[in-house]
């Protein structure tokens, strides 16, 4: 057993070894998830089987594929939701970045930059910080089950709004108690401001979605580089490489590797922000150092807590008993995106007459970045001369902790 | 508590959202810490054991050579095992497609060349002895919690044998089959307390196959309401799948 679990990176979701050649300087991350082959699975089966089906790609995101899958799907039938609706929509999204910031901060990523073996060692070391993550975990599990009827695999989100959606007092109560947590998480995001990040730049393209606020959903992706394209023509942009040692498909765009989630979001969008994460955020960025991402990713569960609240106050005497509205069956082809916690999320469905699903693609964060993940281990190899093969590993590892990677996303 | 139960929580090939219902169990953990000692778990921790283990959860559907080799050093290192979640449990969401259909799909996706390490996707059931499975998409926190306070005071464990029905009455929910409505919940065995019917969505049966249900009867009245090509998409996602027919049982009695 040993040979086995050895070798997997520890703390990341899903399974991936890391490869280095120090002679060469080339790490390669191996991708040993299996097939579950989620395109296929879809396929000869009813449109409204697709946001269930394609949540189970992902146990930490299962949000962000419900409603990527609806937002295709709706393009695909030539659907548009009253703007309740999509508050409602954003919300959910809102929540699913703040719980999955939550976990891997907190519960993966905090440990390396604390030199602590897992975040349960918190409970002893720090008291105080480990009851807010608990508090914030709490509220984020909370919130998705509150909207969506459970924390993993919601099941009330549908194409054409919601099966039901909860009465606005609860919505309140939860409101209030998301405002008075606030400061506390003001405080444990601050914790990632003063943590030390190994020092390193490296110049690529970040890509995010155009929104009317801070990226959730839109339908254009705005790109670092001035490349912008619209969603719909995701394809013609992003190529996919299948390689020997990895299940998951790598992605490139123009020949090369390039980066979404939260740091390409808060770089991109900066002035988007809400007051209290811009607080954090100043001075900080924009950043090419891939290990500020953690530092993005505290930044926008503050910015996303602060969105929840407005949002809750924006929807207010919205008749949420027309939770869905009606439309037509029929033929179409549509791509959606929407921004995961971990990017852009790409899903494309095409349907018959009848709305039986013949054809499907996903493009996942993680997907996107793992260009990106081996060339900044490549670049990290050449600037730690100095350290041991072991500490040249290990920062490695925390290196592609740092990108917060979902290898059963990428697989899927 | 002298000696602490020794916990493994292992994940295959899955979306490993059961497993997070662990951390869900936020403050209980620190209680449960007094009782037993996670001593592996991929996901949360750097440093792990490998056994012996008085039990192991393992999650997720062996889709890749080192999956089915762990599962049976597991199983050799292991007091008990404790199925955890459909996937484990049922085959899961992978298995709602045949071998066949498995690798033309592969081809599709991966290009004309591409082999699959494991072709068939089969439940944990079919490789290793299972003491206990823990149903659902993704499991309760309450079952979790049952299981886990069972293992610590030693009580035996028994699975529910009612189906969603049970539940959805008790919370007064309209019968969405009684207007002519599709919903799976007198097959889908219970333990969600009837999530969906609460929220106006059909039972799609994610608690897998109910003890005793009747599915042949059940698929005839599906049908009536359906017709007989989604009648079939519905009852192949959790109800039943290929390896489940081919095996010619329930893999979680």
């Amino acid at each position: 057993m040993k040979e086995i679990l050895g070798h997997y990176i520890t703390k990341i979701e899903g399974h991936g070894k890391l490869k280095v050649d120090f002679s060469k300087e080339r790490a390669e991350l191996h991708v040993d998830e299996g097939e579950r082959l989620f395109e296929g699975l879809v396929l000869g089966r009813i449109y409204e089987d697709a946001p269930l089906i394609s949540a189970r790609i992902c146990g930490v995101c299962p949000t962000a594929h419900t409603f990527a899958a609806i937002d295709a799907l709706e393009n695909a039938l030539d659907i548009k939701v009253p703007e309740y609706i999509a508050d409602y929509r954003r919300i959910m999204l809102s929540l699913q970045i703040f719980q999955s910031h939550v976990l891997h901060l907190f519960f993966l990523a905090a440990p390396d930059y604390l030199n602590i073996d897992s975040a349960l060692d918190l409970a002893e070391k720090n008291p105080e910080v480990f009851q807010i993550v608990l508090d914030l975990k709490r509220l984020a599990d909370e919130g998705i089950e509150l909207i969506g009827g459970r924390s993993i695999h919601p099941v009330t989100p549908v194409v054409g709004g919601f099966t039901k959606l909860p009465d606005y007092r609860k919505l309140l109560l939860y409101r209030n108690r998301l405002e008075k947590n606030l400061v506390h998480a003001v405080e444990a995001a601050k914790l990632f401001a003063k943590f030390h990040y190994p020092h390193m730049e490296r110049e690529r393209e970040y890509l995010s979605l155009q929104d009317s606020s801070y990226p959730l959903i839109g339908e254009e992706v705005v790109s670092s580089a001035g490349k912008n394209f619209k969603v719909s023509d995701y394809q013609k942009n992003i190529s996919e490489k299948v390689n020997s040692y990895s299940t998951a498909k790598f992605s490139t765009k123009d020949g090369k590797g390039f980066m979404v989630g939260s740091i390409a979001r808060v770089n991109l969008k900066f002035q988007l922000l809400n007051k209290m994460a811009l607080e954090i955020a100043k001075g900080q960025f924009p950043s090419n150092n891939p290990f500020k991402n953690n530092l993005a990713q505290a930044v926008e569960m503050v910015h996303f807590m602060e969105e929840i609240i407005l949002l809750i106050d924006k929807v207010k005497g919205a008749d949420v008993s027309a939770s869905r509205i009606n439309y037509e069956v029929k033929s179409g082809k549509g791509a959606g995106c929407i921004e995961a916690p971990r990017g852009l999320l790409f899903h494309y469905y095409e349907l018959n007459s009848k709305g039986i699903i013949v054809n499907c693609d996903i493009i996942t964060p993680t997907a996107q970045n793992l260009t990106s993940i081996e060339d900044d281990a490549d670049e990290l190899l050449k600037i730690s001369h100095h350290l041991s093969r072991k500490e040249q590993e290990r920062q490695i590892e925390m290196l592609i902790r740092a990108y917060d990677p979902c290898i059963t996303c990428s697989v899927h | 508590m002298k000696n602490k139960i020794k916990v493994a929580i292992f994940d295959l090939t899955d979306c490993e959202g059961c497993e997070l219902q662990f951390l869900a169990f936020r403050e209980k953990l620190l209680d449960l810490a007094k009782s037993i000692e996670i001593t592996n778990w991929r996901l949360a921790k750097a440093k792990n054991d490998n056994g012996p283990f008085d039990v192991a959860f393992i999650e997720g559907s062996p889709l890749t050579q080192d999956d089915i080799e762990m599962i049976k050093e597991i199983r050799q290192s292991s007091g008990a095992v404790v199925a955890l979640g459909d996937c484990a449990s049922l085959a899961g969401i992978p298995g709602i497609v045949s071998s066949g259909e498995r690798e033309a799909l592969a081809r599709k996706i991966y290009g004309k060349n591409y082999e699959l390490a494991v072709k068939k996707v089969y439940p944990l059931s079919h490789y290793i002895n299972i003491d206990y499975h823990i149903r659902g998409c993704p499991v309760t926190q309450k079952e979790l919690e049952y299981v886990v306070s069972g293992l610590i005071w030693g009580k035996v464990l028994s699975p529910k044998a009612y189906p969603v029905c049970l539940e959805c009455k008790a919370k007064e929910n309209h019968c969405l089959l009684l207007e002519d409505k599709p919903c799976l919940g007198p097959i889908t065995k219970g333990g969600c307390d009837a999530l969906c019917p609460s929220v106006s969505h059909r039972c799609y049966g994610c608690f897998g196959p109910a003890k005793g249900a009747n599915i042949e009867s059940f698929k005839k009245h599906l049908v009536e309401v359906v017709g007989r090509d989604e009648a079939n998409r519905q009852m192949h996602f959790f109800i039943t799948n290929p390896s489940m027919e081919e095996e010619n049982k329930d893999p979680s009695p």
